[in-house]
């Protein structure tokens, strides 16, 4: 595998207006490559897996920095470094979630530079495809990953269609128990997409992990109230506490009623190639109360139904266990 | 790992605080070789996994004790002009013994025999979960 130290040859257009970034996606097409933090882009460039002809730089966009509080919740700007959305107080008080989730990205200067628009529409890490072979993903076709020789630790127990790869995203789960949405422009208007159908699985399209196209540019992620102030829990187990994927993280948001769940959100990440609502636990845990008993009860619920590859056997009962978790912990 | 203390039979110290950074830094060294280095490939194709930094997982700073301490046992080396003895690499092996020592532990005395011991092997283990047939369970007891 190639690796250069300089950037590959190709135009920079850096705008200060979204108007002119959408034109510009507009105009060039495929041929151009939309940047926002670097922190998946930067690797594809290095390695020559992919490239583009054109770059446009998001970063002097500044209306796509920042949270503002709305009528109905927050709105995020796509732009947001990890950082920002993880020490902000608005979102710390309402929506402890989505701040946990995205301490625990990567490393601190990643979360400096990398943004929430990059967190939740960066590509699979598989790393066949990583490297530039032409798997399915990469409009090949075969999985190098799915054999009996592959090595796929890290890949998906859910959802597998050709590809096996998961979503690496710790926001993307946070955001899906949060119930928002993604708003997404293009030269064409703007059109609200809900966080749990801008993810894709390979089914539906297998060389996109989100619903964005080509031309259009994710502006911010909205989050309404109706999930504000509840009990969260997130937990991410990966191999390293900084600087890793998850191998399987969990978020949750429930809301009690006085002991019992009243209404709950169960979403496991790393599972599928994109977050995995858990609609049965959710179901189960309905008017039940915090406890061992509840926990015991659920048993294999989260993972029923997981096909499993010849070395990520252990995610099955990892995401029992998280989900046992999530039921006992505070 | 919550707590550490390596102890080197290296001849006389000739330098305190170049002594205690070779055990430290040898200490992070064989903790990621005990735990979290694995070297992957893909026998079929004959690709190696781990091509970039991110995906070799040495430790990071959060997976290491906060405190490190190091002591020697100060005995001259006799066949050495100046008493010393090289402490480069012994340092990692210790902390690669005392982590798979802690983890078997943990685990009422299973070997695992092979490093690293990573999370998903304890996680396979603990649950009682069949392996392939390529599993690394193989030359465990």
């Amino acid at each position: 595998m190639p690796s250069h130290d300089v950037m590959p040859d190709m135009d920079l257009f850096q705008p200060l207006q979204i108007e002119d970034a959408l034109a510009l996606a507009d105009r060039l097409g495929d041929s151009a490559w939309v940047l926002g933090g670097g922190q998946d882009t930067y690797g594809w460039l290095k390695d020559r897996a992919k490239t583009a002809e054109a770059m446009i730089d998001l970063n002097g966009i500044e209306s796509l920095r920042g949270v503002r509080e709305t009528a109905d919740g927050i709105e995020i700007g796509a732009l947001t470094t990890l950082t920002d959305l993880a020490d902000n107080a608005l979102i710390k008080e309402r929506y402890g979630l989505l701040s946990s989730a995205a301490s625990r990205v990567a490393s601190p200067q990643i979360r400096n530079a990398g943004t929430l628009g990059g967190n939740v529409s960066q590509d699979v890490r598989c790393w066949y495809y990583r490297r530039g072979l032409d798997c399915y993903r990469a409009g090949g076709n075969l999985c190098y990953a799915d054999t009996p020789e592959g090595m796929n630790r890290e890949h998906a127990i859910f959802g597998a269609s050709r590809c096996v790869a998961v979503n690496p995203s710790d926001t993307g789960p946070a955001l899906v128990a949060l119930e928002a949405s993604m708003v997404i422009n293009s030269v064409d208007g703007q059109r609200i997409v809900q966080a749990e159908d801008y993810f894709v699985g390979p089914a539906n399209d297998i060389e996109n992990t989100t619903a964005l196209r080509t031309g259009e540019i994710l502006t911010s992620v909205r989050i309404p109230n109706t999930w504000a102030n509840a009990t969260f829990y997130f937990e991410k187990v990966a191999d390293r506490n900084v600087w890793d994927f998850a191998l399987v993280s969990m978020a949750v948001a429930m809301k009690m009623n006085g002991a019992t769940i009243a209404d709950s959100r169960f979403v496991a990440g790393a599972v599928e190639c994109k977050p995995r609502r858990l609609n049965d636990v959710e179901n189960a845990v309905r008017g039940k109360s915090r406890d061992e008993t509840t926990a015991a009860s659920i048993g294999t619920l989260a993972s029923n139904g997981a096909r499993v590859l010849a070395h990520n056997q252990y995610k099955v009962p990892m995401i029992d266990n998280l989900v046992k978790r999530a039921i006992v912990a505070g | 790992m919550t707590d550490y203390l390596a102890v080197a039979d290296c001849g006389t110290i000739m330098h305190p605080q170049g002594f205690s950074q070779q055990m430290n830094g040898g200490g992070v060294w064989g903790i990621g070789m005990a735990a979290y280095e694995r070297h992957v490939y893909d026998p079929q194709n004959g690709l190696p996994a781990n091509v970039g930094l991110y995906q070799s997982k040495l430790p990071s700073m959060l997976d290491v004790p906060e405190n490190m301490a190091s002591a020697a046992a100060d005995i001259p080396d006799p066949f050495n002009p100046m008493g010393g003895r090289g402490i480069g690499e012994p340092s990692q092996g210790c902390a690669v013994a005392a982590m798979t020592s802690a983890i078997a532990d943990a685990l009422e005395g299973h070997l695992f025999n092979r490093i690293p011991v990573t999370a998903d092997m304890i996680v396979n283990h603990v649950a009682d979960n069949s392996y392939g047939p390529r599993s690394l369970k193989l030359n465990t007891f």
